[in-house]
């Protein structure tokens, strides 16, 4: 690997020579500085008049360009500058000094199908500062998103390396699949785990209708859109390197040894046992979290690219190299990505250019996820009186309860992804004419994914044991291509600037799934473990299918503005889907936006301070086809369903569903109001947003009565769903004096509320947990997915208390009280809280003085429950399992305790372990994302070194959680892509605190 | 310029057009699975639908779990056992009669039993008047769809009372019956089983490979349970006698030999539940294999099963003394098992702070426990059949329904009563004869709860008002289809 990296490098670096080479006759230099505060300008541009020859100013203001006999000005921009044509005839030295624009407006946005100046945006659009993006030290770019937009919430639905994201924009839109679209270098994506977060350029958020209408049906849940860099005039090399340690932030806080032995003599003799153990001083202690945890778990990144151009094309090579290891053991993640981008003038209206990248991740995961097997469930229940190992070096079974021994777990489990992903895309824009532009853009992506498991032959328990070792290879293929068409024409008229865009666009998805299991593999050598290898292979199961999606759509789009005052944005955009029947399958969606720049008008210029003032109203209906599997239009045969005749496998079908071919687009309808504003020459700056969101005709599997016996209820359009939400962000910004600084806030508070869900009285349950109880209810007239159960009333103190009641019975003084609330005598089912935050926020801010700069982010929650898991066995009754320390408060006689967490011990309980609020959390946190302190180095010391900038960085991420919540971490995402499922902590592995040292240096 | 203007339409019209024509072809993708209206199409097909059907009858839920929960644990024969009360907590709810309509376990027997109406039904739609299946199998198979669906009703029925009867694929429109009269539900059930019975083969008739299937005989002991249940004992007793005389089955000599699986199917199996070890991959449902096995099998560390089901003092004393059954059927502290073959065994079932902490009555179910080397692979995929209704039963049924006639009991009780060599019954009242001969014979083959309830003697159990016979409608059930009116309970 690391040879062929070099030899990839040496490969890039020889092309960038060949394209950088110029022919300079003399050589201009100087320093671009800013006219008001003289401070040096990093990055200005400079090019020679009439031609796309130029240099980019580095961190000193220093700019040094080639230029031929005849060239006579250079042209100097920056944004936020004005910019100035200066001579240079006769002259090796020119500084310029350039005066600042009072209001930065010039900025571009990347928007559906095209650019739109910010200036003119109506709809709700956020645009993620992508130098704080790459400040987070994490595997995948959506995991840096967080904290980053206001209305968009990223949560960890595993800390695991590569592990995955729960993002949601503007709440959750659907009880169906709420991921947003991602759309990279104008190919729609279903992940972007594939993008090395230096090869971005730009991540702009989508989140109203009126500006997400243009993706139609993929855009109901928002739309994060991503370009890639392109190379700029001139020739730059950059690398970025870090290297990190990861370590658990908080430990699973269980008793040891000695402690639980009192506790569980005390269970157990309360349920008229015998003491198990005679004498609880003398357990030897096992503490099983040191026997999972891998400490200072390196992580580290390093990427070079090579970017340059001239007038004729530019070009953008990277190479990239991400290496994780989980702060559990046996778990890890890879990424090698390669990106080449160019585009070429081939004539005066012709453009061509590609974008490609390659990219191969390796992972290893923990297998198990549920409740019983989860490794930090195991290594919190297995009791801490027993030892890892036997005395001759294997395994040990529990001595006193038959958890799985943890340590076994990690070292028999062998469960590792490789993804081999291809995405490019081919682009031209053609100039028809002066104001029209015709663009062909062609992408696919192929990527090719193996996961093997193999199981070998172990005996630890009777639970724990697998005595014929099994080896599982699947392979999965996906080909998406896109073919987009669009004409874009573009005219000013006096005070009335109009751009409109019309396009068609063809999207294909197929994937298809082969797997094969075998067993007897002859040994546990990992260069032997092929399928061929079995001896156990005549026994061997297989599986394959496939599924396919189409979809043909026309867009289109008018932008107006009237004396850029009074903007208008009106989209239509038509798709049509595979995936419904041909009478519903074509779904229209409609939208507008409207803004007013107020600061335009006369009277505003009266009032001082105000530098930007815009008020954007917008309205759009959109679909989610994302939303839909395929084929639900027919009722299908299902394998499986076998029984045995005659002593032989008599293979079985069953029809578990019911073709609804009725069914048709889910839609919401968005409106959103926004206001953006600018004080005090841009120093203070930001946004209002408020939207009312609702999904209509949700595809639902509307429950169905069980005496249908259908098992899987036909997906009906059924549900509606109401978002309701406000969102705030805000930036204040100094850089007029020698400390520079900004600091910036994001907040957003979101309403769910259930409307419909196909029929009266209608519920979901969701969340199994423990093969005993649902976690979450989903009905009407509440948010999505409560937490639903008992409602805890203290603890019985004495026999009094329980014969005053009948609802309870079999409990003794020191169970929990669950309260009857209509005393009837049976107890009652109460909604206890949400997973859904009350409100989420982040505060970003940078201080830059001389060369040092500090940044910190702040992220979190408001509001949200967590259901704990953990607790189910950290505060069992029964003791059965090990315990959390807190349960040393537990109940111990009349007056000792009366809080519902901490009962009796008592080895036959079935009364505390009920779903009730005893094990909901608050689950609001206020983190430390990140705070990193770097210094850039001066510029002689940088010059010497040949070098254009260098800087080095020391960076902590998630260095201080404040939370009451009493897990391994409050961050609690989804599990599976199941919606009603949220907020449920299994022993989730949570996300590491990184240090990390980095350095970022451009030649 | 005028060239590019014209290059750029004829491109741009060139691409329009492509992308619009065929918009049919290019969005239809076709399921990559049978639908149901292609499926039915030749007697293979219906063959492998056929094992659909009765693919519910050995899931988990069902017979491996609530079976003994309700028929056993809820009786006075056997408490639930396992790890501790919390340990199924919900069958502990059920087994102190404080179960709510949440019950999960309660919900899941009520959904499972009605996928196999509805699978059922699908065959019996698919199979009607279908002209692509041949006359021979079509007879057959709407016999066996017929038995199925009259099985599952019959358990519905058992465990809930009156329920709606499916009788056919519904429509949407049909989702939401009230509950049949149970008149009417034991006459569906009867016409059902009749029907069946007049087509379906002898058990002798079966070739080797049909073993399991339905019979005659299976039909028609169903048939003589639900008039036994509806205490129809003229009808009961004359189709038991009818069974009994067909020469079809017989008792097995040695009562020890029941439980083994050198008896599944064997002359005294009238329906066997058909489990077996394939080796394969997966889970509960997913094998065909069966944990009650290492359910029952004795928690004690030193035997490793979760011992679940554990009989009680008052099912042992109930044994006369000399009768062999109770050994069969009960193990007792330091038991050894499988004797003198490799997988001898001592069974330890008295509670130990140790080994055992969690024993409730100090014994262990027997039927159905296996030796080491028969357990199969994995603790689920054990491959003993499910005994649901033996040659022994039906002689019980005859005897029982000969009491309510006044005509000769003694004959066939006492032929149950010699084969574990014990002579005439000396119980002198004919009923409790009877009734204590079902008990002992049958002990710990979920016979015990049902029994009780339909004779009127739930009294016999601790914690039973006559307002408990039936369990309550799953809550989630009766939110979905407010026509349903819930039990007492």
């Amino acid at each position: 690997m690391k040879n062929s990296f070099i030899s990839l490098l040496l490969l890039l670096v020889s092309t960038q020579l060949v394209l950088a080479q110029g022919v300079g006759e003399r050589t201009v230099s100087g320093y671009i500085t800013s006219q008001s505060s003289g401070e040096p300008l990093i990055g200005a541009n400079v090019v020679v008049e009439g031609s796309t020859r130029g240099a980019v100013s580095d961190i000193n203001g220093y700019y040094s360009l080639h230029v031929q006999p005849e060239d006579d000005v250079i042209v100097v921009s920056y944004l936020g500058f004005v910019s100035q044509k200066v001579s240079i005839r006769n002259k090796t030295k020119v500084d310029v000094a350039l005066a600042e624009n009072s209001v930065t407006m010039e900025e571009v946005v990347v928007v559906g199908y095209g650019t739109q100046r910010k200036n003119d945006l109506t709809g709700a659009i956020s645009v993620v500062d992508v130098e704080e993006l790459n400040k987070r030290t994490v595997s995948t770019v959506d995991q840096a998103l967080q904290g980053q937009v206001a209305g968009v919430d990223v949560t960890s639905n595993s800390g695991t390396p590569g592990g995955g994201v729960m993002v949601r924009i503007r709440g959750i839109g659907t009880l169906n699949d709420a991921s947003p679209l991602f759309v990279v270098d104008g190919m729609m994506v279903d992940d972007i785990d594939f993008l090395n977060p230096n090869d971005i350029e730009s991540i702009q958020v989508l989140k109203d209708a009126s500006s997400t209408a243009i993706y139609g049906s993929r855009g109901s849940n928002g739309v994060v859109i991503i370009a890639t860099k392109k190379g700029e005039v001139g020739g730059k090399v950059a690398l970025n390197s870090y290297y990190g340690i990861q370590n658990f932030w908080r430990t699973t806080n269980v008793l040891d040894a000695k402690t639980w032995g009192i506790l569980k003599n005390e269970a157990m003799v309360a349920a008229g046992n015998f003491k198990p153990i005679g004498d609880p001083a003398a357990l030897e202690n096992t503490n099983w979290f040191d026997v999972i945890t891998n400490e200072n778990a390196p992580i580290s990144n390093t990427d070079l690219s090579f970017s340059g151009g001239n007038k004729r094309g530019n070009y953008f090579l990277s190479a990239s190299y991400l290496s994780q290891k989980g702060i559990i053991k046996k778990s890890d993640f890879s990424r090698a990505a390669l990106r080449a981008n160019t585009t070429y003038n081939v004539k005066p209206w012709l453009k061509v250019g590609e974008n490609l990248t390659l990219a191969k991740t390796v992972s290893q995961q923990e297998p198990y996820t549920d409740e019983w097997t989860s490794i930090i469930i195991t290594s919190i229940a297995a009791d801490p009186a027993s030892p890892v190992y036997n005395p001759d070096g294997t395994f040990a079974r529990g001595i006193y309860n038959d958890t799985w021994n943890p340590g076994a777990i990690i070292e028999y489990q062998n469960h590792d992804d490789v993804v081999y992903r291809t995405i490019g895309n081919v682009f031209s824009e053609i100039s028809i004419l002066e104001n029209l532009t015709f663009k062909t853009n062609f992408s696919m992506e192929y990527s090719f994914g193996e996961t093997d498991d193999y199981d070998p032959v172990y005996y630890v328990s009777p639970v724990q044991q697998n005595a014929t070792s099994q080896f599982s290879k699947n392979n999965s293929s996906r080909l998406i291509s896109q073919w987009s068409n669009t004409l874009d024409y573009t005219k000013q008229l006096g005070d009335h600037k109009l751009n409109a865009l019309i396009g068609v666009e063809e999207y294909s998805f197929d994937y298809k799934y082969n797997g094969v299991s075998v067993s007897d593999v002859p040994s546990d050598d990992i260069d032997i473990r092929y399928i061929s290898n079995a001896t156990g292979s005549n026994n061997a199961t297989a599986w394959g299918s496939i599924e396919q999606s189409r979809q043909l759509s026309y867009l289109g789009r008018i932008n107006y503005s009237l004396r850029d005052k009074y903007l208008l944005t009106a989209n239509f955009r038509a798709d049509a889907s595979s995936k419904f029947s041909k009478k519903n399958r074509w779904g229209y969606f409609p939208s507008f936006s409207l803004g007013w720049r107020i600061t335009e008008e006369d009277f505003m210029e009266k009032i001082g301070n105000v530098s930007n003032l815009k008020l954007r109203f917008g309205w759009g209906q959109i679909g989610n086809q994302g939303s839909v599997p395929p084929y639900q239009d027919v009722t299908t045969a299902s394998p499986g369903a076998n029984y045995i005749f005659g002593g032989v496998l008599a293979p079985g079908i069953s029809f578990p569903g019911s073709g609804n071919d009725e069914i048709k687009w889910e839609k919401s309808v968005t409106t959103n109001l926004g206001l953006d504003f600018g004080l005090f020459e841009e120093k203070l700056s930001g946004s209002v947003e408020y939207f009312i969101k609702k999904t209509d005709g949700m595809l639902l599997q509307v429950p169905v009565p069980g005496l249908t016996g259908i098992q899987s209820p036909p997906t009906q359009n059924a549900g509606e769903m109401l978002n309701t939400g406000l969102e705030l962000s805000v930036l204040y910004r100094n850089y007029e004096h020698e400390l520079k600084y900004s600091i910036g806030g994001v907040f957003s508070k979101i309403k769910n509320e259930v409307v419909n869900l196909g029929a009266e009285d209608a519920f979901i349950d969701g969340a199994f947990f423990i093969n005993s109880f649902f976690v979450t209810r989903t009905t009407v007239g509440y948010p999505i997915a409560q937490f639903y159960g008992y409602k805890t009333d203290g603890l019985f103190q004495n026999q009094a208390e329980i014969e005053a009641q009948t609802a309870q019975t079999n409990v003794a003084p020191g169970d929990v009280r669950y309260v009857d609330e209509d005393g009837d005598g049976q107890l009652d089912f109460f909604f206890l809280g949400s997973p859904l935050p009350d409100f989420t926020f982040a505060l970003n801010s940078n201080v830059r003085y001389k060369g040092f700069d500090l940044s910190l982010s702040l992220q979190g929650v408001y509001g949200n429950k967590i259901f704990n898991g953990t607790s189910y066995y950290k505060r069992s009754s029964t003791a059965n399992w090990n315990l959390g320390r807190d349960m040393v408060n537990r109940w111990t006689g009349e007056g000792t305790q009366n809080d519902a967490r901490y009962p009796r011990m008592n080895a036959n309980d079935v009364n505390n372990s009920q779903m009730s609020d005893r094990y909901l959390e608050d689950g609001s946190y206020l983190r430390i994302k990140t705070l990193q302190l770097g210094y850039t180095l001066g510029n002689t010391l940088t010059r010497k070194m040949r070098m254009s900038q260098l800087r080095v960085y020391i960076n902590a991420q998630n260095l201080f959680t404040l939370t009451k919540y009493s897990g391994l971490d409050p961050e609690v995402g989804m599990r599976g892509y199941d919606a009603l499922d949220i907020g449920v902590d299994r022993g989730l592995y949570p996300p590491a605190r990184v240090y990390s040292l980095g350095l970022n240096a451009t030649f | 310029m005028k060239k590019i203007f014209y290059a750029g339409l004829f491109i741009l019209s060139g691409v329009f057009l492509m992308q619009s024509c065929n918009t049919d072809d290019f969005l239809n993708t076709p399921a990559p699975s049978l639908t149901d209206a292609a499926y039915f199409s030749n007697d293979d097909a219906v063959i492998t639908a056929l094992a659909g059907v009765y693919d519910p009858m050995g899931w988990y839920n069902f017979s491996q779990l609530t079976e003994w929960a309700i028929g056993d644990a809820c009786s006075d024969d056997a408490e639930k056992g396992g790890g501790g009360d919390g340990d199924y907590a919900e069958i502990f709810a059920l087994t102190q009669f404080t179960a709510n309509a949440e019950n999960p376990l309660v919900l899941q027997r009520w959904n499972d039993l009605y996928v196999g109406i509805n699978r059922a039904n699908k065959l019996i739609e698919g199979l009607t008047d279908n002209e692509k299946i041949s006359s021979s199998v079509q007879k057959r198979v709407m016999g066996e769809a017929r038995f199925l669906r009259a099985f599952y009703h019959f358990y519905l029925v058992k465990t809930f009372g009156p329920i709606p009867i499916v009788d056919h694929i519904l429509s949407p429109s049909e989702y939401h019956p009230k509950r049949n009269s149970l008149e009417e539900c034991w006459a569906f059930i009867e016409s059902d089983l009749k029907a069946a019975a007049a087509v379906l083969p002898k058990k002798s008739q079966l070739p080797g490979t049909e073993i399991g299937r339905a019979t005659w005989g299976a039909a028609s002991a169903f048939l003589t349970k639900a008039y036994i249940f509806q205490e129809k004992w003229p009808e009961a007793e004359a189709l038991a006698k009818e069974i009994v005389n067909s020469g079809e089955y017989d008792l097995e000599p040695n009562y020890g030999d029941i439980f083994t699986m050198a008896t599944d199917n064997g002359i005294e199996s009238v329906f066997d539940i058909q489990f077996k070890d394939f080796m394969m991959p997966g889970w509960l449902d997913e094998n065909e294999g069966c944990h009650l096995e290492v359910m029952h099998r004795s928690r004690d560390d030193r035997n490793g099963g979760w011992g679940f089901d554990q009989p009680t003092q008052d099912l042992y004393d109930e044994f006369e003394e000399g009768d062999i059954r109770r050994e069969w059927t009960i193990i007792s502290d330091g038991d050894t098992l499988w004797k003198g073959t490799p997988d001898e065994e001592i069974i330890y079932t008295a509670k130990d702070p140790v080994h055992h902490p969690d024993s409730y009555t100090g014994y262990h179910k027997r039927k159905g426990t296996l030796p080491a080397s028969q357990r199969g692979n994995g603790e689920d995929q054990a491959g003993l059949n499910l005994r649901v209704i033996r040659f022994a039963e039906v002689l019980l049924w005859q005897a029982e329904a000969a009491v309510h006639n006044g005509s000769d009991w003694e004959t066939p009780l006492n032929r149950v009563r010699a084969r574990v060599g014990l002579g005439p019954t000396p119980i002198s009242d004919p009923l409790e004869a009877v009734y204590h001969e079902r008990r002992v014979e049958l002990a710990m083959e979920s016979h015990r709860y049902w029994d009780l309830v339909r004779t009127g003697r739930g009294n016999l159990i601790p914690g039973y008002t006559d307002n408990k016979r039936y369990l309550l409608i799953p809550q989630v059930e009766i939110n979905l289809n407010p026509n349903l009116e819930q039990n007492p309970y």
